[in-house]
């Protein structure tokens, strides 16, 4: 029941699941923060034309460069970010996940990974 | 002693004044005066230095033997305009101090003229014609002269009856010398068509290939007519009965496979005097000295005298033409007068110390305005570009407006007075002629264009119907170099200067130098790589696409 209603919620309702946190460093990049790795999704895309397939409208995460802060911090392929920092993401836009992300140095991230935690 | 020297004063004197004159008579007799005639004022002019200018006069002091007194002359020595800068006295010295005994008719003298260049000019050619006339000539006199009866060993030991009936021509005879006449008739046509050509090239090493094709035919031409003799004159002698003397048939097939064997002689002096050196296998870069023109060409195989020949065709027909005037940017009246690094001498001592360090003040100052001096001359190209463009604009508007005063007539009755292009011309040009004057001016071209050429150019364009752009071109495009009237001459001298030997052929890097005048040509040579032309098959399945949304951003 929780894989059904963690990896295809209905934008806007309830929902409980287990997660897993995450604290991600970002390493300084120039005169950016970098953490390395891509997201993809929101409630303004349409997860049907995803190319990996993802079956709702949150935040997935599509890709994590090799030894990145990303990767060093847990984050893995296909993790679906369910809060960043206090921000709920399981009903953001995807201009409004990435100035999330971009915002803090330290991210706290509540991620929710198939096969982990949920079957 | 001093009746020598007044010997050979007067001698110089002479020499001196009728150099001029005797010049005309061949570089041998030139050069031995002028030999002679140095040594001669040398001797006299170290008197002269000591302490006398011209039109000073010399008295020597000589014992003469006519009367037995001492007779002083008196001479004016006339001022001789050319002893400072224009007599260059070729001899073999190497310093003022020295004397040679070289012989200096052994250098080379004025190479356009005179009878060894126009003999060396057309000796090959001469050679090639006479070989060839004669080689052409054998077959038909290998054929006729049994005829006309030169060869009476052939019908000697047989009655006459037999001789008439060797001589006879059968059918199968006929139809051979009718193929020998045919043969004949087009090698005369390849022979003209390719080779009878006035040489447009006097190369200063025999030509290799047409000296060994020419080597060709005179061995084949030789070695037929020794078997034709040998074996007319020999078979007649021993022959006993008329089967075994060689028949006219025989000779007729002997005169047909001559003229088969010249025919592909042709050929190959065709190959390899014509269609080798077409294809393209270097690349050539010819650069010309004084002004940095250059352009880059495809040659073939070819020897090192005949490409520089190919070259100079090329920068004949292609290269701008050189004009020695715009190596100095024209300046701008306004800014000629520059100022200059002026010190002033406050003590005014003769002080060898404070010259140097005032010496080295003005070295140093000059260093420093030629680091800034490239501004200048960014600045300078600039303005000189400027001033061009100007002068341009307002020469094509005044030809314009000066060709709209000419209509053509065309048989109407017309009030005014019909001319001719010549009248034509001179009627409208003092319109545009200060325009084209001063554009003229600002590129340095008006030593090129006198005033006659300009009316008859312009004649020219009015009688064929041009546009005013049309009758400028020749004026503001500068390109090719025959262009020049100046440059078109019967004979141009180039001197060809190359480390490898002048018949090698051409190879990778090499570099040859053509020179004259004060124009030289750096030619250098790099061989075409081998072009590796791969085949690459593209799956035309592959040729899909899909629409990528931008839905991924990276953080």
């Amino acid at each position: 029941m929780c894989a059904k209603m963690a990896f295809q919620h209905q934008a806007g309702t309830a929902m409980e699941c287990l997660s897993i946190p995450i604290t991600l460093h970002k390493e300084v990049d120039g005169d950016t923060m970098r953490c390395g790795f891509k997201i993809g999704g929101g409630i303004d895309q349409d997860f049907h034309k995803s190319p990996q397939g993802y079956t709702d409208n949150g935040i997935y995460v599509t890709e994590v460069h090799d030894s990145s802060p990303a990767s060093k911090s847990g984050l893995r392929v296909h993790d679906k970010i369910l809060q960043c920092n206090g921000y709920d993401f399981t009903m953001v836009t995807h201009k409004k996940a990435v100035s999330y992300i971009k915002k803090h140095p330290v991210l706290n991230l509540l991620v929710a990974r198939k096969g982990v935690t949920s079957t | 002693m001093g009746n020598e020297n007044r010997d050979m004063e007067t001698e110089s004197i002479k020499s001196e004044n009728s150099s001029r004159s005797r010049r005309s008579r061949g570089h041998r007799e030139r050069n031995n005066y002028r030999q002679h005639s140095h040594r001669s004022t040398r001797s006299s002019k170290s008197r002269k230095n000591d302490d006398m200018a011209p039109f000073q006069t010399a008295v020597t002091l000589t014992p003469d033997n006519r009367d037995g007194q001492e007779v002083i002359e008196v001479q004016i020595l006339p001022q001789d305009d050319n002893w400072g800068e224009n007599t260059t006295a070729i001899t073999g010295n190497t310093s003022e101090q020295s004397q040679s005994t070289e012989d200096v008719s052994n250098w080379p003298g004025e190479p356009d003229t005179g009878l060894s260049f126009v003999c060396q000019r057309y000796m090959g050619t001469v050679l090639t014609y006479v070989l060839s006339i004669v080689a052409f000539l054998s077959p038909l006199a290998m054929v006729v002269l049994p005829k006309l009866g030169f060869f009476p060993a052939l019908s000697s030991r047989l009655g006459l009856a037999d001789s008439t009936k060797l001589l006879a021509c059968g059918a199968e005879c006929k139809g051979q010398l009718v193929s020998l006449a045919f043969k004949m008739a087009i090698l005369a046509v390849g022979a003209w068509a390719v080779f009878l050509r006035k040489p447009h090239a006097t190369l200063p090493r025999f030509f290799l290939f047409r000296a060994a094709v020419l080597a060709f035919v005179l061995v084949c031409s030789f070695a037929y007519w020794l078997f034709y003799i040998v074996q007319v004159t020999e078979t007649a002698r021993a022959a006993t009965t008329p089967e075994e003397t060689v028949d006219y048939k025989a000779l007729v097939a002997y005169a047909s496979s001559l003229t088969d064997t010249l025919l592909f002689i042709h050929y190959l002096a065709v190959v390899l005097v014509e269609i080798r050196h077409l294809q393209p296998m270097y690349y050539i870069k010819v650069v010309r000295s004084p002004d940095g023109a250059s352009r880059a060409y495809g040659i073939g195989q070819l020897s090192i005298q005949r490409a520089a020949v190919w070259v100079l065709e090329k920068y004949y027909t292609e290269f701008p033409i050189y004009n020695p005037y715009l190596e100095r940017i024209p300046v701008s009246k306004s800014r000629k007068n520059s100022s200059s690094f002026k010190f002033y001498e406050v003590d005014g001592v003769n002080n060898t110390s404070l010259q140097q360090s005032q010496s080295r003040a003005m070295l140093a100052a000059h260093a420093r305005r030629r680091d800034s001096s490239h501004n200048e001359r960014f600045y300078e190209e600039h303005e000189y570009e400027r001033r061009v463009k100007k002068r341009r604009a307002r020469l094509i508007t005044a030809a314009e407006e000066a060709f709209t005063h000419i209509k053509r007539l065309h048989n109407d009755q017309v009030p005014a007075i019909p001319m001719d292009p010549h009248e034509a011309a001179q009627a409208i040009f003092p319109s545009m002629a200060r325009a084209l004057q001063k554009y003229l001016r600002v590129t340095r071209q008006q030593p090129r264009h006198s005033v006659e050429s300009i009316l008859a150019h312009l004649a020219n364009c009015l009688s064929n119907d041009l546009t005013p752009k049309a009758f400028l071109e020749q004026y503001l495009i500068s390109e090719p170099v025959l262009q020049n009237e100046k440059e078109v001459k019967e004979v141009q001298t180039w001197a060809l200067i190359c480390e490898e030997l002048l018949t090698r052929p051409i190879g990778d890097s090499t570099s040859f130098q053509l020179r004259q005048n004060d124009v030289s040509l750096l030619c250098s040579i790099r061989k075409f790589p081998h072009f590796n032309i791969t085949e690459e098959v593209v799956d035309p399945k592959s040729n899909k696409f899909v629409l990528r949304l931008n839905s991924e951003t990276s953080v």
